[in-house]
């Protein structure tokens, strides 16, 4: 039996052989296609002063993971997070950042916040040729062709916020801010703006990144009694700030709050009583109505608890997910370069509606939604552009070139930095 | 079951499986490919109108804020604001500023294909149109055309102080779907109007509806998303009168694509459209006008190269299985002719006939076999015919062999019978002679008177021939008495028997003067008479023959012969101890030629005269050598002598000399 079967034996391992080896040459680039996942990076700050907005971003992050993993991945692959903490320091993100590309080698990196961990690791990111998904409102005059900006533009945030303030406030603006890069910017164009709306501008003040000293502002707030105060301080000076604004005096019944950075996460921070009656401007409230958002509030309360709330930057780091996983889809790979040619034109039906990445500045079309804060802590939309505004990150108050040169000013101011360091 | 038919089917299989197998596998691929391929160029297609869409778009966007910019416009504005709310637009002043713009617009309207070119005042009054339609005129900030696209487009320019566009939509004031570009005209940052373009959807649907590269059944698809449904907001080639009346409910299960695309996702498939048909689509939104666009395409059409392919593939199956068939009907008659002629060859040899040869010159395995075959049928032929050669020699053999035994049996049973004859005449012969003699005796006695002297001369004569017949009687049937009355053979000391033979012969012996010296002689199986008769004939024999003036000197003496060299040239089986019993004399001897003529019956060297006896001494002794399956030689010199050797076995192993005695004594009676 055993010296008949050998022969057998031999001819299937032969064959055996054979159509292995077909399948090698037939298949060469996917020989084990499902063993390795798609890494991803996730870079937030996940201490230090932006800890509070920025944990809530990187959850919402990995949510939209979490989803995509369920629904068995992408390209058959598992996507693999690799979540670094970029401790609210501007060298620690290009630090992370370079870590993330080079050793880590992952396909695309969610992440950052404030503007100045923007700007540093963008060079990072160009000089690598690689793909950051940047999730927040900000100040524009900016365009690379590595990043997609799933947050607001000016023209999408600013410029209709002081707009509505003058229609519908009044035309005295007191601007306060975090001493960085998009404070200072925004207020640059907010200047032009309301020097072109003939508007006036009682007062500019600044807080270093996590300086809680708000008192001189809110007293000299108090003072000047502006009609509107148009805030764009982030992380938890903000706490602190309408902590003395309220000291001051100060309610949003006489002199309202327009805030940038404040959303519904950094409201459950502070006493909402304080703040009922103040504005925001976003793109996206957690009241928007739409089923996309009702379920994926539903989807985050579930995985993170209910009394957590979802703030347009976590929705912009959600959906930014999905785009790029539509991408990578796209392009049937993800290779950076092919993601980064297949990420323009995405579409996306996202909580805050259909968003769309602009194929030529790598911005996305979003819905423009001023909300009132309510007792609930929510907000209550007050006006909306009913549908999404193509993204316009240089304004036009100024020439492109102008506004690069403005950005240079305050970089050298800074000594080489993004933020003022204080002292 | 047959070659014949086997081959040609396993060749079918061989030859067909890995087609089929192939061709499905094909088929399979390019059903894939043309599915790939056909959603390729449908996304290609479909990104190339959404592009050309955005581009037109964008250049709308950039020729408003061009315009809205231009230092004409932006004084214009100014002054018409002012005039329309002054005078109204029935006033000479009006007229006086809008023939200054009037040129401007409408060779915009007339290059970019504007529906109307509008003017609005910063508090939303139209101030300006070109087709002074029923929107000329009125407020689109305040009240229900607040909710019109242009009250919509205005506001987001006003506020977002940028260029808006507007969505698509059924325009009241100029009863058609219109959308509406709409850019702030600012005067040193503050807005005071706001320049509009209506347009038309022509422009638009040409892009659109363009069916290049759509084949005959492709075509575009455009919904906007109205409240809960997706509305279709252009014609499509297949329904010119869908726009705004063709739509489909969101969340309805079918023309998933539709929704999708109006919803904002991206996507490719197939589907079954409105049409009830199968369809290739690709879909996505353009966020310009909040379009959903949908290229397809009928399967059929884009699968068309499927059924090429299916029925090129049954050609060529079908080509393959003749193909197969011939080659496979050849190659099996190509083996099986050979086969079937070795089969018959087989039979043929089988049959007998070995002159069949198969003779091929093939080279392969079955034409090795042939000639294998024939030269096997050449050797079995060789083989056959020295076989045949070899049996008809046998058979020859046999026969002769047969013919002399008959011709022996037919020789002993006359010997056996001239023998019986010779012994019964020699017996019943003696009796008559015997009276012969006897009245012979009384005749001479009686009436020899009578007779007279020529009368008993006569007789005497008569008496001495009768009386040697006698003596040849006697002699003849103690010759035949050999065999017919011999005795069983016992031990025998032959010593004894030359004693008594000596003894018998003494005076005879002493007449002669004879010498006669005996050597010292064995014991051996005989009959002790006849070996008497032996020894007696055979000494008489040197008594009687010797020379007249010598006495005779007479040996007797014994030899032992080796067993193995026993006298092989009597081809006698007897290969036991023999010896040899020597009786030499030195008397007149005889020519050597003579040596055996002396042992015949009645034969004689000399004359009865010389020499007495009858002759039948020496045939006695033969004769009795015989029987003791042994042998008697002479050897003679005339003058100088002769020497007899008998040859004999010394024993008898069984008892054969008697058996003998039986059968001839059996035959006596």
């Amino acid at each position: 039996m055993r010296g008949k079967l050998r022969p057998y034996l031999l001819l299937g391992a032969a064959a055996g052989l054979a159509v292995g080896l077909c399948f090698y040459f037939a298949f060469p680039g996917r020989r084990f296609p499902r063993s390795r996942p798609i890494k991803v990076g996730v870079l937030h700050s996940l201490s230090g002063t932006m800890a509070i907005s920025e944990q809530a971003v990187a959850a919402a992050t990995l949510m939209a993971i979490g989803e995509i993993n369920r629904e068995d991945g992408l390209l058959g692959r598992r996507i693999e997070p690799v979540v670094v903490d970029g401790k609210s320091d501007w060298p620690t993100f290009a630090r992370e950042a370079e870590r993330l590309i080079t050793q880590e080698q992952v396909s695309v990196v969610f992440g950052c916040w404030t503007s100045a961990s923007r700007k540093t690791v963008k060079p990072v990111f160009e000089r690598h040729n690689h793909l950051l998904f940047y999730p927040v409102q900000y100040e524009g005059l900016e365009e690379s062709p590595n990043i997609v900006y799933t947050g607001a533009a000016p023209n999408q945030q600013i410029i209709p916020a002081v707009k509505w303030c003058f229609d519908h406030l009044g035309k005295r603006f007191f601007l306060v801010g975090s001493d960085y890069v998009f404070p200072r910017t925004a207020n640059a164009i907010i200047r032009e703006q309301v020097r072109a709306l003939k508007g006036e501008i009682v007062g500019e003040e600044y807080l270093l990144l996590g300086d809680t000293d708000a008192e001189p502002i809110a007293k000299r707030i108090a003072e000047m009694k502006p009609d509107v105060i148009l805030n764009t301080i982030n992380g938890d000076s903000n706490v602190a700030f309408f902590r003395a604004l309220r000291h001051a005096g100060v309610t949003s019944g006489d002199i309202p709050t327009m805030s940038f950075s404040v959303t519904e996460q950094e409201l459950s921070g502070v006493e909402i009583a304080d703040m009922v009656g103040d504005y925001a401007c976003w793109n996206y409230f957690q009241s928007v109505d739409t089923p996309e958002n009702r379920r994926v509030v539903r989807l985050f309360k579930k995985e993170y608890g209910a009394d957590r709330v979802m703030g347009d930057p976590m929705e912009a780091a959600y959906f930014g997910v999905h785009l790029w996983a539509q991408a990578v889809r796209d392009a049937r790979t993800d290779d950076v370069g092919e993601v980064l040619k297949a990420v323009r034109d995405q579409t996306f039906r996202a909580p805050e509606g259909i968003v769309c990445i602009d194929a030529e500045n790598h911005h996305t079309w979003k819905t423009v939604r001023i909300g009132r804060v309510a007792s609930n802590g929510q907000f209550d939309i007050v006006w909306t552009s009913e549908k999404p505004i193509r993204p316009v990150p240089y304004p036009v108050y100024k020439s492109r070139a102008e506004w690069e040169q403005f950005l240079q000013s305050l970089h050298a101011g800074w000594g080489g930095r993004w933020a003022n360091p204080g002292g | 079951m047959r070659i014949a038919v086997k081959l040609p089917a396993w060749f079918l299989l061989a030859a067909l499986a890995p087609l089929v197998i192939a061709g499905i596998a094909g088929a399979l691929i390019f059903h894939q490919a043309l599915e790939t391929e056909g959603l390729e160029r449908l996304r290609s297609l479909l990104e190339s109108k959404v592009s050309r869409i955005h581009a037109f778009m964008r250049e709308r966007e950039g020729d408003a804020e061009t315009l809205a910019h231009s230092p004409l416009i932006v004084d214009v504005m100014d002054r018409i604001v002012r005039v329309y709310s002054e005078a109204g637009v029935e006033a000479s002043a009006y007229y006086g500023v809008d023939d200054e713009v009037r040129p401007l617009l409408t060779r915009y309207q007339r290059v970019f294909g504007y529906a109307d070119v509008l003017l609005l005042s910063s508090a939303g009054d139209v101030v300006f149109s070109l087709l002074r339609g029923a929107d000329f005129g009125a407020n689109f900030c305040e009240g229900e055309l607040r909710h019109t696209e242009l009250g919509k487009a205005f506001d987001r320019a006003r506020t977002l102080q940028a260029t808006a566009v507007s969505d698509c939509e059924y325009y009241e004031p100029a009863g058609e779907p219109a959308a509406f570009i709409a850019a702030p005209i600012l005067k040193a940052g503050e807005l005071v109007g706001v320049l509009a373009y209506r347009l038309g959807n022509q422009r638009v649907y040409d892009v659109l509806l363009d069916p290049s590269g759509l084949g005959e059944t492709g075509e575009t698809v455009v919904v906007a998303p109205k409240d809960d449904r997706a509305v279709f907001v252009a014609p499509t080639r297949h329904d010119p009168d869908a726009a705004f009346d063709r739509h489909v409910a969101f969340g309805a299960v079918t023309r998933r694509p539709v929704q999708e695309a109006a919803l904002g996702t991206k996507g490719s498939g197939s589907y079954v459209d409105y049409r009830g048909r199968r369809v290739f689509a690709a879909w996505r939104y353009s966020p310009y006008l909040r379009w959903g666009i949908v290229t397809k395409m009928d399967a059929s059409e884009l699968l068309g190269g499927i059924v090429v392919f299916r029925r090129v593939l049954a050609a060529v199956v079908a080509a393959a299985v003749i193909v197969a068939l011939v080659l496979s009907l050849g190659l099996s008659r190509s083996i099986v002719r050979p086969i079937r002629k070795l089969r018959k060859g087989t039979a043929a040899v089988a049959g007998g006939d070995l002159e069949h040869r198969v003779g091929t010159s093939a080279p392969d395995e079955i034409g090795e076999l042939s000639r294998a075959f024939d030269s096997m049928v050449q050797s079995l032929k060789r083989v056959t015919a020295s076989r045949d050669e070899l049996n008809r020699e046998v058979a020859q053999r046999a026969r002769a062999e047969r013919n002399l035994r008959t011709a022996m049996s037919q020789l002993e049973r006359s010997n056996r019978d001239i023998e019986q004859f010779a012994h019964s005449a020699s017996h019943d012969l003696q009796e008559p002679l015997r009276k012969v003699i006897t009245f012979g005796s009384l005749l001479d006695s009686e009436y020899g008177e009578a007779l007279g002297s020529e009368g008993r001369h006569y007789v005497s004569i008569m008496r001495r021939a009768t009386e040697r017949m006698q003596a040849l009687v006697s002699d003849l049937f103690m010759y035949t008495c050999i065999v017919t009355r011999a005795r069983a053979f016992e031990r025998v000391d032959l010593g004894r028997i030359v004693a008594e033979v000596l003894d018998d012969l003494s005076s005879r012996i002493a007449d002669a003067d004879a010498e006669i010296d005996v050597g010292e002689l064995p014991t051996i199986d005989a009959d002790a008479a006849q070996m008497q008769q032996l020894m007696q004939n055979l000494i008489e024999n040197a008594l009687k023959f010797r020379r007249e003036n010598e006495g005779p000197r007479i040996r007797v003496y014994a030899e032992a012969i080796e067993a193995d060299a026993a006298q092989p040239q009597t081809g006698d089986s007897h290969t036991g101890a023999r010896c040899r019993i020597v009786v030499e004399d030195n008397g007149i001897g005889f020519e050597a030629r003579h040596a055996e003529r002396i042992f015949g019956v009645f034969q004689r060297l000399h004359g009865r005269h010389e020499y007495g006896g009858s002759g039948i001494g020496l045939a006695v002794c033969r004769r009795i050598a015989e029987r003791h399956k042994g042998t008697i030689t002479a050897q003679g010199t005339p003058g100088k002598g002769a020497t007899f050797a008998v040859c004999l076995p010394t024993a008898h192993d069984e008892e054969g000399g008697y058996e003998t005695v039986e059968r001839v004594g059996g035959a006596a009676t």
